[in-house]
């Protein structure tokens, strides 16, 4: 028969190992959800300096009400544009999309991709012809080329942009472009999974 | 015996309305002619909404401008004062002359006259669009305009974020027009062999489109004219056939109730009160589909009340 100093003394034993156990177990599921709050965190922060380009830009350039004269129009994006390449200089890929927010952004088309694989294939459903050579960060989009939509899977499982900004799908890759000035801030290489058999897109 | 015949015949005549009803609340089009004399024959009656519909229309070649002959003819008759735009408004549309050759020249007589555009843009148009004067879009991919009883929200399919759904939901909760139509480029239902139906959209867009009691949706991007029957109510146009055409597309599937893929085409729509008349015309003046549809309207509780059959 024990004595109940002996057996205190082995429920306390016990009770440690328990809450050792306890707390190793919520340490380790904290880091696993730490990573995306940080990786978003990260990739908002990034596109908060950009868009303060993006601002600083726009103030330079006189705004323009819509206007019958698309000249004007256009003028006022080459402007615009101008300025903003100008401002971030010899920017290079990964500016904002460091392997941090590449692991993050692969985690989360992956699961938009066990979202809707069906789906998000029958967007995608034929290839670009752009040159992927001319995509590069602080270039102007190829302007004139077709536009492969969205698939809204994807968009619904990434993280919101500024409406000044948009996420395109080019063939592999995921580029992060601006919408006003048609420059592309950053590309995140081989992010999508293109449906095999596509042909170019011709209409 | 003559009773007996004569309760047969009420019997059996009683039946075949019973049959005839069921079959109009699900295809809720009535009477549907497939004419070919050319001649424009909606209701035209005073204070309708008239408009015309067009989609991947920008080629600048001469199938555009002869389409937009076309519509001038039917302007003559009708007096329609709007043209809605269905995306690729401007195929490789980035320099000036591009508006000029894809837009200003092949409707010159309808603006002219005052006919407004109001665009959706697709897949081939450029961000600059929404910006030019002559498309009414005032700086947004995605808006709102009102015509009489009938209030139109104009859709960017190219890239449908939560942004652009919850600004949907909130536009169409607080819309208290009768006639709800939305246009965008990628259709929701489509029997184009080359495109088809976009799915991954359809799983966004389809359930508030059906909430709010959407009547009619009109989309372009497949080359093609096509009617498809409703779904949960709403009636479905892809009208993406009025500059490219891609001859021969139209699969023969359960979703296509009509369709034209033999030459270019453009739409021409009426509403007046609860009826919404619609006439197909071809590039060389036929008139390849129309019909009417009835509005369905919803209840409180956002369920269907019955639709009563039109005629026409």
């Amino acid at each position: 028969m024990n004595s109940p100093g002996k057996l205190f003394t082995t429920s306390l034993l016990v009770l440690l190992i328990l809450s050792i156990f306890v707390l190793a177990g919520s340490a380790k599921s904290g880091n696993q959800s730490d990573p995306d709050a940080q990786a978003l965190q990260n990739f908002r922060n990034r596109i908060d300096q950009y868009m303060d380009i993006h601002h600083r830009a726009d103030a330079k350039v006189p705004h323009i009400k819509p206007t019958q004269s698309a000249q004007k129009i256009i003028d006022r994006r080459h402007a615009f544009a101008a300025e903003i390449i100008k401002e971030r200089g010899a920017v290079k890929e990964g500016n904002i999309f460091t392997p941090e927010i590449d692991a993050y952004f692969d985690r989360l088309i992956h699961s938009a991709y066990q979202a809707n694989t069906r789906g998000i294939n029958a967007t995608l459903e034929c290839l670009n012809s752009i040159n992927q050579e001319e995509l590069k960060p602080n270039a102007l989009y190829p302007e004139g080329a077709e536009y492969t939509p969205m698939p809204p899977t994807i968009l619904l499982h990434v993280p919101d942009l500024p409406l000044e900004l948009e996420y395109r799908v080019v063939n592999k890759d995921l580029i992060l472009r601006d919408r006003e000035a048609n420059v592309i801030v950053d590309i995140l290489r081989n992010a999508i999974t293109p449906p095999p058999g596509r042909k170019l897109c011709d209409d | 015996m003559r009773r007996l015949i004569l309760s047969t015949l009420v019997i059996a005549l009683v039946g075949v309305w019973a049959v005839h009803f069921a079959h109009s609340r699900t295809s809720a089009v009535a009477a549907v002619r497939h004419a070919d004399d050319g001649g424009l024959t909606l209701p035209l009656k005073a204070n309708s909404v008239r408009f015309v519909a067009i989609g991947d229309n920008g080629t600048a070649d001469s199938s555009e401008y002869q389409v937009g002959e076309q519509m001038q003819k039917v302007q003559q008759i009708s007096k329609f004062s709007f043209v809605i735009m269905l995306g690729d408004n401007l195929y490789g549309g980035s320099s000036a002359g591009d508006y000029a050759s894809r837009f200003e020249r092949p409707y010159k007589a309808l603006l002219d006259e005052g006919v407004l555009f109001y665009a959706a843009l697709g897949n081939h148009d450029d961000q600059n669009e929404i910006s030019y004067a002559g498309f009414h879009m005032e700086g947004h991919r995605y808006y709102t305009h009102i015509e009489g009883n009938v209030e139109f929200f104009v859709l960017d399919s190219n890239y449908m974020d939560g942004a652009q759904l919850d600004w949907l939901q909130q536009e169409l909760q607080k819309s208290v027009a009768p006639w709800k139509i939305a246009y965008f480029h990628h259709p929701l239902y489509s029997s184009g062999k080359t495109h088809g139906s976009s799915r991954d959209l359809r799983t966004v867009l389809e359930p508030i489109l059906d909430k709010y009691g959407v009547n009619v949706v009109f989309s372009g991007h497949d080359h093609v004219y096509e009617r498809v029957y409703p779904q949960n109510g709403i009636l479905y146009f892809v009208m993406g056939s009025s500059g490219k055409l891609r001859n021969g597309d139209l699969r023969n599937d359960s979703l296509k109730a009509a369709g034209f893929d033999t030459d270019r085409s453009f739409l021409v729509g009426e509403i007046t009160g609860d009826d919404f008349y619609f006439q197909v015309i071809s590039r060389t003046g036929q008139t390849v589909d129309s019909g009417v549809f009835k509005r369905q309207a919803l209840s409180a509780a956002g369920e269907e009340s019955d639709a009563i059959p039109g005629s026409n």
